[in-house]
C-alpha cells in the first residue's frame, strides 16, 4: 500500500515517442514547427532528407577588426546570405564594395563569403556593402585610425607657469606618419621634472588632435623638464615657474598666553614683490630657539599670516626666528612683546 | 489532600466559566492588539521576510527542494516547511504579506490557546485565564511577533502546548487515542519547528511528566516504595512509549531535513549572536535580548522560586529558572558549561523566550490571587482597597505599555534600512534579461529576503545562513554579504571576494541601497548605471558570463521529496483536525474526569504588619540600589578627563556624527564658531570621512609642556576598500583642570578661478539603446579592444603568490579590463583568481598602469578560532608549488569613469629600510568633485621588469581647484622573489594571441627614476578617480 502510494505520488512520467535531431537540439517529432521543419539539415526518424535552402533573402556584413590601423592592418568583411528561412546560402557570387577599396568578388562557401582588404591609410570611418545574387547587404562601418606608434609628441611653447594659477599645457597636434590626426579621448601623460628633484605628473587627453592637461601650479617652486609621452614615444621641453620675491622683512611677533605656559607667535603680512600678500594656504615653516629650547611649526598662510603657540616650558625674552616660505627663508631675533591689538580687539 | 486537592475537589462551574471567558478575552485581545499591529509591523521584522521567501519556494512548486535564487541553489529541506507551506497555500487566495499576516494571527491564537491548556495542567481555570491574558500582553511575544518575525517559534509553540494535555493524560491514564493525539501533536510541532520539539521535549514535557507521575501516584494511594514502584510502573512505561513514538514522529515527519544535516553537515565558522554576549559588558544587547522578553514578568521571578520552593509548581518552576540562566547569554560562565558546543550554535534568547511562557501558570497564578484570592485580600487589609487596586493596575499598565514599546519599537528604533520598493528593482531584472546572470543587494537589510520571493533572479547571496555551502561564504563568520560592512574586516574581504571574482558567480548586478560600498563596487571595476526611482543605485560589471541555461542542482532521492511535500502538511492537517474537534467539544476539549492535581491556594498570607513590613523593606531595598546607581553614575559623569580620553571622545563624537558633543572638546579660547568647526568637517569628506567607520584610536605623546601636549593620533578606519591608518597632529590644552583639543585649521587655499571651463572628451557606447528589438544582428557589438599586458611576472612577498605586470591599451578605444590569473605546475592548474583593486580596469587609449593579481587560500575553521586578525594571510592550498602562471585579459569598450584630470603635484619619493615612500599633493585641475581618488604605482627592479604593484588612496575628496596630500608605502626590493616570467604563449588576450596598436612603454618612458632605492629603478604611476556623489 505505501510503495502504491508513493508510487502515486511520483510525479515521473514515461513513455515513448519519436524525436527528431536538428542542429538545435532533440524534440518529439510532434512539436517540429512549420518554421523550424523548413530549416536545411533536417533529420527525420532513419532516413536523411536534407532540404535545400531557396533563393538568398538577406545579406549579413561584418566588417573587422573595430579599428583598422592606418598603413598597417588588413580589413576582414565578411558576408552570411541567408533563405527566408534562415538557411545560409550554400554557394553563390559575392561582391563586396568598400569605401577605401575596390570593389573584390567572392564565392559563398557554406553560407559565408569572406574577402581581405588593405584600406588606404586615411583615417576616417568608412562604409561598406555585400551584394549576393542582386540581394544587397545593410551598410556596415568600418574605421581606419591614426597608427598611433608612430606619433611623436612635441610640447607647445610656453610661457613661465604662475604660481597658483591654473596653466594649460597642450602639445603640437598629433599626427601619425600618414598625417592623419590622433582620435580624441587617446590617453597621453605629461611628466615635469622640477629642479628640487620633486615631479609632477599629469594626464593629458587628446582633445582636438592635441595632447592638453590643465595644472594648478601649487606647491612647486621651480621649473624643470616637462616629458610628453605618448605609448612608448616622448619628447622633454624646458618649462619655468615664475617665482615671486619678498617686498620687505616678514614682521614676526611673540608674546605671552594667559593661563597657559606658551608663547604665541604671529608671522607676517607676508607681502610680495607682485603687489599682493603671499596666497592663502601658501605653505609655512617658523622655528623657534630660545635658550637650548627649539620648536618648530609648520602651517598656511592665512590672509598673509600665520599664527600658533610654541609651548616654551619656561618663558625666555629673546629669540631666534627661522621663517620658511616659497620666497625664500629669513632668520630674526625677535624680543617677547605684547598680543597685537587687532587680535586683542577681536578678543 | 488540602495542599494536593484534586481538581475536582478545587473547581466550580463557575471558575471554568471564569476561565473559558478570560480565554476568549485573551483570543480577542490577541485579534485587537497582534492583529492591529501585524500588518504595520512584519515588514520591520528580521525574520517575516525569510519565512516569506520559503512560502513563495513552495508557492512556486510544492515538491521541488531545489531554490536556486540563494547561494547558488540550496535545499529547502534545511528548514521544516509546516509554516511556510500554509503561507503557500494561502497564496493561492491572497498576496504573500496577507497570507504571512493571516497565519501569524492564527499561530498567535493558537499559542493562547494552548497556554491556557497547558497552564491547566498546573492551575485551576481562572489562572489560566489569567495567564492566557497574561501571553497577550507578553512582551515577550511583542518582541518575537513585532520585532523579530519569528513565524516558526510562536506557530510550533502554539501546536506543542496544545498537545501536551494529551500527552500528560496518556501518562496518568492510558488510552490509546490520547498517544495517538499526543504524537500527532508533536509530528506537527516538528513539521513547523524542529528545535521547539527537541527543546520543548525536556523543557515542557519532562516537568509535566513529573507531574503526572505524582498524580498517578497520588490515585493510588501508595505507601511505602515498593508500591509507590508498582504504581509508577506503567505510567513510566507510557511515558517511555509516547518518547520513543515522539522522537520517531520527530525523525519521520522532517527525515529529509535529518538526512541534509547528516549528509551535509554546516562547516561554518559560528556566527556571532548578541544572546550570547555578556550583557554587562554589552548592556544594549542585555536590553534586546533579556529585559525587554522578561518585561514585569522579571519582578515575577522572587515568586516562582517561592512557589517552587513551597508548592507543586517545582518541576515547571525549576524549568523556569534554567531558562532564565541559560538566557543570560555570555553574561556568565553557566550557560556555556551546561550548553557545551551547542553555546556557539544556539541562539540562546529563545532560552528567555520559553522562560516566559513557562512562567505563565505562575504568572497567572498571581494575577488570579491579586484579583480574587488571599493575596487581594491580604494587600487590602494591609494597604487598603485603593493601594490594592493601584499595584493591580500599575502592573497591568506596566506590563502593557512594555509589551506596546516591544511592538513599536522598531520605529522608534529603526532596526532595518527604510522601506525600499522592490518593484523597480524586479522590473529591472525582467527587463532586457538582465535575470540571466546574478544580482547581489547591499544595505536592503532583511528586505532583500521579500524582494527574491518577487523574482526568478538568482542572487549570490541569501537570507538563510545556515543552509549556505559555498566554501566563499561559509570561510567567514559573516552572516550574509548584504550587511558585510557590520561584520568588519571578515565581512568585508568576503565581498570583496565575490565582487572582484563576479565572473566565477555570474555575478553582474549589484543594487547598493548603501553608498558606503562604493568605493569598492568602484576600484573592483563595477560601473554605476542609474538610479532606480525606488532610490537604489545600480551597479554592473561589464563583461561577466551569463549563467548557464542548467544550473547544477543537487535532487534528493524521490522518496525523500514525497515524504518532504507531504508528511509535513498531512501532520498539520491532522493536527488541526484534532484541534477543532476537541475546541468544538464542552468546555473546550477538558476532560472533566481528569486527575490533575493543582496547586492549593492558603487561606490568609500572614498578618498585615509582616506584610507591611516586608513592603517597607522591599521598598527601602529597591530605593537604595537606585540612589547607590545614580551616584555612581554621576561620579563617573563628573569626573575629568584626561588628554587621551578628550581626543578618544572627540573622534567618537566625529565617527558618530556628533557634532555639537564634538564641539565642546574643543579648546573654549580659540576655537571658532560651530558652524566654522562644521565647515571644515564637512569640507573634507572623501574616503575616510564619508566612507569610512573608526575601528581604533592610539595616542602617542610627541611633547608636553605644562598645559599643552602635543599627539600622534594613529585612527584605524574600516572602508569598503581595507582597513586604513590614518595619523593625525593633535594639540591639547589644559584649562581649569580640564583638557581641550585645539581645533585644526584647514588649509586655506583659493581656487585660482571664479567660473572654470572645461573641454572634456566623453563617449557614448550605443549598445542595445536603438530602435530596433533584434538581439541577434550584432549591430550592437564593438570589437573588444586591443589591450596588452607586458612584463608579467609570478612573485612571491610575504609567502604570497602574485601576478605583477603592465597593462597597456593597445586600441583607440577606451577598454574596460579584466583580468584572470591562474597558477600552474607544468600542465596542472592549481588556483585562479581576478584582479582587484591594484588594477586599473579603465585605460584610455594608450594608457599603461601596474596591476597585481593576489592568490588567496580559503580560510579553515582552525585558522579562524580566535579572534579575526586583518594582517591574516592564507596562502592558497596548492597540491603542489606553482612553477608559472597563465594569465588572460579580456576588455570591452567602455565610455564611462574616465575622469583624468587629478594631478599629482610635489611626488617625492623617500626610503626608509629600503622601503620607499611616494608622497605629494593630488591636485583637482578639472571641473567634477574627485570623490576618491586611487593612484596605482608600478615598480620596476633594476632591469626594467615589473616588480610589484601597488593602490594607495587619497583620503579626503577634492573639491576642483583644491588639493589634497597622499603617501603610501612600498615593500623592499629583497623581500620579492621572482618565481617565474610569464611568456607570451601563457597569455591570452580577448581568446587571442595579444596584438598591438601602439608600442608598449617600459621602464624608461612615462616613469618617475628612482636613484636612490635599491632593487628598484623607476615607478609607473596611474591615476585614476571615483566622481559620483561626494558625502560625507
Amino acid at each position: 500500500m505505501l510503495r502504491f502510494a508513493i508510487c502515486f505520488l511520483l510525479p515521473f512520467p514515461a513513455f515513448a515517442d519519436t524525436f527528431v535531431s536538428d542542429a538545435f537540439g532533440i524534440l518529439p517529432q510532434a512539436e517540429i514547427s512549420d518554421a523550424r521543419a523548413s530549416w536545411a539539415g533536417l533529420q527525420t526518424g532513419s532516413a536523411s532528407i536534407t532540404i535545400e535552402p531557396q533563393a538568398p533573402d538577406a545579406v549579413l556584413l561584418f566588417i573587422g577588426a573595430k579599428s583598422l590601423v592606418a598603413g598597417k592592418d588588413e580589413g576582414h568583411a565578411v558576408a552570411l546570405s541567408l533563405d527566408e528561412h534562415g538557411n545560409l546560402i550554400q554557394d553563390a557570387a559575392a561582391r563586396f564594395v568598400l569605401e577605401t577599396n575596390d570593389t573584390q568578388n567572392a564565392t559563398m562557401r557554406d553560407g559565408l563569403a569572406d574577402v581581405f582588404f588593405f584600406p588606404a591609410p586615411i583615417a576616417g570611418t568608412f562604409a561598406g556593402g555585400a551584394d549576393v545574387a542582386g540581394v544587397q547587404s545593410a551598410r556596415a562601418l568600418y574605421r581606419v585610425i591614426a597608427d598611433l606608434e608612430s606619433v611623436q609628441p612635441q610640447l607647445a611653447s610656453t610661457d613661465p607657469l604662475k604660481t597658483e594659477n591654473f596653466e594649460v599645457l597642450s602639445s603640437e597636434a598629433l599626427v601619425d606618419q600618414f598625417g592623419n590626426p590622433v582620435e580624441d579621448g587617446v590617453g597621453t601623460t605629461l611628466h615635469l621634472t622640477h629642479q628640487d628633484g620633486s615631479t609632477t605628473q599629469l594626464s593629458a587627453p587628446v582633445r582636438e588632435t592635441r595632447a592638453e592637461a590643465t595644472m594648478l601650479v601649487r606647491d612647486m617652486v621651480t621649473g624643470g623638464q616637462l616629458s610628453t609621452v605618448l605609448g612608448r614615444n616622448s619628447t622633454s621641453a624646458s618649462v619655468d615657474i615664475e617665482r615671486l620675491h619678498a617686498s620687505g622683512p616678514i614682521e614676526v611677533r611673540l608674546w605671552q598666553v594667559e593661563d597657559l605656559e606658551a608663547v604665541a607667535i604671529r608671522v607676517g603680512p607676508v607681502s610680495t614683490n607682485a603687489g599682493h600678500l603671499l596666497v592663502d594656504g601658501s605653505p609655512i615653516a617658523a622655528t623657534v630657539l630660545a635658550g637650548d629650547e627649539r620648536i618648530s611649526q609648520e602651517g598656511w598662510l592665512l590672509d598673509g599670516y600665520f599664527e600658533t603657540l610654541l609651548p616654551f616650558s619656561s618663558v625666555p625674552t629673546a629669540f631666534e626666528v627661522t621663517v620658511s616660505t616659497a620666497l625664500g627663508d629669513q632668520t630674526s631675533t625677535v624680543q617677547l612683546s605684547t598680543m597685537p591689538n587687532e587680535i586683542r580687539g577681536a578678543e | 489532600m488540602n495542599n494536593n486537592p484534586a481538581y475536582a475537589d478545587l473547581v466550580t462551574g463557575s471558575d471554568e466559566s471564569d476561565g473559558l471567558r478570560l480565554l476568549l478575552v485573551a483570543l480577542a485581545g490577541v485579534v485587537l492588539f497582534h492583529g492591529g499591529l501585524l500588518p504595520f509591523t512584519h515588514g520591520n521584522t528580521y525574520d517575516a521576510f525569510i519565512h516569506m521567501f520559503f512560502a513563495d519556494s513552495y508557492h512556486r512548486s510544492w515538491f521541488d527542494t531545489w531554490e536556486p535564487r540563494w547561494y547558488t541553489g540550496f535545499a529547502t529541506t534545511s528548514y521544516p516547511p509546516g509554516s511556510h507551506m500554509t503561507i503557500a497555500v494561502l497564496m493561492h487566495v491572497m498576496p504573500l504579506r496577507a497570507a504571512f499576516v493571516v497565519v501569524q494571527i492564527c499561530a498567535l491564537l493558537l499559542l493562547t490557546t494552548g497556554v491556557y491548556r497547558f497552564s491547566l495542567l498546573w492551575v485551576t481555570a481562572r489562572p489560566a485565564g489569567c495567564a492566557a491574558i497574561a501571553l497577550v500582553l507578553s512582551s515577550s511575544i511583542s518582541e518575537t511577533v513585532h520585532l523579530f518575525g519569528q513565524l516558526p517559534t510562536i506557530f510550533s509553540l502554539g501546536i506543542f502546548l496544545n498537545g501536551l494535555p494529551y500527552a500528560y493524560r496518556w501518562i496518568v491514564s492510558g488510552k490509546l487515542t490520547n498517544l495517538f493525539a499526543a504524537v500527532i501533536y508533536a509530528a506537527a510541532t516538528t513539521a513547523v519547528h524542529h528545535v521547539t520539539t527537541i527543546f520543548g521535549g525536556a523543557l515542557f514535557v519532562l516537568p509535566l511528566g513529573l507531574q503526572a507521575l505524582r498524580a498517578s501516584l497520588e490515585i493510588e494511594h501508595a505507601k511505602g516504595v515498593l508500591a509507590s514502584l508498582r504504581a509508577l510502573r506503567d505510567p513510566a512505561l507510557r511515558g517511555f512509549l509516547l518518547a520513543v513514538l515522539m522522537i520517531a514522529a520527530i525523525i519521520v515527519t522532517v527525515f529529509p531535513y535529518w538526512s541534509w544535516s547528516v549528509n551535509d553537515p554546516i562547516t561554518q565558522v559560528p556566527i556571532p549572536h548578541g544572546s550570547r554576549e555578556s550583557f554587562i559588558t554589552r548592556p544594549d544587547l542585555g536590553f534586546i535580548f533579556f529585559v525587554l522578553p522578561w518585561g514585569t514578568a522579571l519582578l515575577l521571578l522572587p515568586y516562582v522560586v517561592f512557589k517552587t520552593a513551597t508548592t507543586r509548581l517545582w518541576p515547571l518552576g525549576l524549568s523556569v529558572l534554567v531558562c532564565f540562566v541559560l538566557g543570560t547569554g555570555g553574561t556568565t560562565p553557566i550557560p556555556r558549561a551546561i550548553l557545551g558546543g551547542a553555546f556557539d550554535i544556539l541562539t540562546l534568547d529563545r532560552f528567555t523566550f520559553w522562560a516566559t511562557i513557562l512562567i505563565l501558570p505562575f504568572t497567572g497564578f498571581l494575577i488570579d490571587g491579586l484579583l480574587y484570592g488571599c493575596t487581594g485580600k491580604a494587600l487590602r487589609m494591609a494597604f487598603g482597597r485603593g493601594a490594592h487596586r493601584f499595584i493591580i493596575g500599575a502592573y497591568f499598565l506596566t506590563t502593557v505599555a512594555i509589551a506596546v514599546f516591544a511592538a513599536i519599537l522598531p520605529t522608534i528604533q529603526p532596526t532595518q534600512p527604510r522601506f525600499i520598493d522592490p518593484a523597480p528593482i524586479v522590473q529591472f531584472l525582467e527587463d532586457d534579461e538582465h535575470d540571466r546572470w546574478r544580482y547581489l543587494t547591499l544595505g536592503f537589510g532583511d528586505q532583500f529576503a521579500y524582494l527574491s520571493s518577487l523574482t526568478t533572479a538568482q542572487s549570490i547571496d541569501g537570507n538563510y545562513h545556515s543552509a549556505r555551502r559555498l566554501p566563499d561564504l561559509t570561510r567567514f563568520s559573516v552572516e550574509r554579504l548584504e550587511n558585510a560592512k557590520f561584520s568588519g574586516i571578515p565581512g568585508l574581504g568576503s565581498l570583496q571576494q565575490f565582487l572582484i571574482n563576479a565572473d566565477s558567480y555570474q555575478l553582474k548586478y549589484v543594487f547598493s541601497n548603501d553608498d558606503f560600498y562604493d568605493p569598492l563596487l568602484h576600484f573592483s571595476g563595477w560601473t554605476r548605471l542609474n538610479r532606480l526611482t525606488n532610490g537604489v543605485a545600480v551597479w554592473e560589471k561589464p563583461d561577466v558570463t551569463p549563467l548557464p541555461s542548467i544550473t547544477p542542482r543537487r535532487d534528493l532521492p524521490a522518496v525523500h521529496t514525497a515524504m518532504w511535500g507531504t508528511l509535513p502538511p498531512l501532520a498539520l492537517g491532522l493536527a488541526a483536525l484534532l484541534f477543532v474537534f476537541s475546541s468544538l467539544q464542552r468546555n473546550f476539549g477538558r476532560v472533566p474526569e481528569d486527575f490533575r492535581p493543582v496547586t492549593a491556594r492558603k487561606s490568609d498570607l500572614g498578618s498585615e504588619f509582616q506584610l507591611r513590613v516586608a513592603a517597607l523593606i522591599g521598598v527601602v531595598s529597591i530605593a537604595s540600589i537606585a540612589v547607590f546607581g545614580a551616584w555612581l553614575g554621576i561620579q563617573k559623569t563628573n569626573a575629568p578627563m584626561t588628554a587621551q580620553q578628550t581626543i578618544e571622545v572627540y573622534f567618537d563624537d566625529i565617527d558618530f556624527r556628533r557634532f555639537e558633543q564634538a564641539y565642546e572638546n574643543f579648546d573654549p579660547i580659540s576655537r571658532p564658531s560651530f558652524e566654522e568647526a562644521m565647515f571644515g568637517w564637512r569640507w573634507e569628506g572623501g574616503l575616510l570621512a564619508s566612507y569610512g567607520k573608526l575601528v581604533g584610536i592610539r595616542t602617542n605623546l610627541i611633547s608636553a609642556s605644562g598645559d599643552i601636549a602635543k599627539w600622534d593620533v594613529e585612527l584605524d578606519w574600516l572602508t569598503a576598500l581595507a582597513l586604513k591608518s590614518e595619523t593625525v597632529e593633535v594639540t591639547t590644552v589644559k584649562r581649569n583642570g580640564q583638557w581641550f583639543i585645539v581645533p585644526n585649521i584647514l588649509r586655506p587655499v583659493q581656487t585660482p578661478a571664479r567660473l572654470q571651463r572645461g573641454n572634456e572628451v566623453t563617449w557614448n557606447v550605443v549598445g542595445r539603446r536603438q530602435p530596433r528589438f533584434e538581439t541577434d544582428l550584432h549591430r550592437d557589438r564593438l570589437d573588444r579592444p586591443r589591450v596588452a599586458l607586458h612584463g608579467t611576472r609570478l612573485i612571491t612577498h610575504n609567502g604570497r603568490y602574485s601576478l605583477v605586470g603592465a597593462l597597456t591599451n593597445a586600441d583607440a578605444d577606451p577598454a574596460m579590463t579584466s583580468l584572470f590569473g591562474n597558477l600552474v605546475a607544468g600542465k596542472t592548474w592549481l588556483t585562479g583568481n581576478a584582479a582587484g583593486i591594484v588594477t586599473e580596469q579603465r585605460l584610455l587609449p594608450a594608457e599603461t598602469s601596474g596591476f597585481r593579481i593576489d592568490f588567496e587560500g580559503v580560510l579553515s575553521l582552525e585558522d579562524e578560532a580566535g579572534s579575526f586578525d586583518p594582517s591574516t594571510y592564507i596562502p592558497p592550498k596548492l597540491d603542489q608549488a606553482p612553477t608559472g602562471a597563465k594569465i588572460e585579459a579580456r576588455a570591452l569598450v567602455v565610455g564611462s569613469d574616465m575622469y583624468r584630470a587629478v594631478a599629482l603635484n610635489n611626488l617625492r619619493i623617500t626610503t626608509e629600510s629600503n622601503r620607499p615612500t611616494i608622497s605629494g599633493l593630488a591636485v583637482n585641475t578639472g571641473t567634477e568633485t574627485a570623490t576618491i581618488v586611487r593612484i596605482i604605482a608600478l615598480l620596476y627592479d633594476m632591469n626594467g621588469n615589473p616588480i610589484w604593484a601597488d593602490a594607495g588612496f587619497v583620503e579626503t575628496n577634492i573639491y576642483p581647484g583644491q588639493s589634497a596630500p597622499f603617501s603610501f608605502d612600498l615593500p623592499a626590493r629583497q623581500d620579492i622573489t621572482v618565481v617565474e616570467p610569464v611568456g607570451n604563449d601563457a597569455i591570452a588576450v580577448n581568446g587571442s594571441t595579444q596584438q598591438t596598436d601602439t608600442g608598449l612603454p617600459g621602464s624608461e618612458i612615462g616613469t618617475i627614476p628612482l636613484t636612490n632605492v635599491p632593487g628598484y629603478s623607476a615607478i609607473r604611476l596611474h591615476v585614476s578617480t571615483m566622481t559620483h556623489d561626494p558625502l560625507f
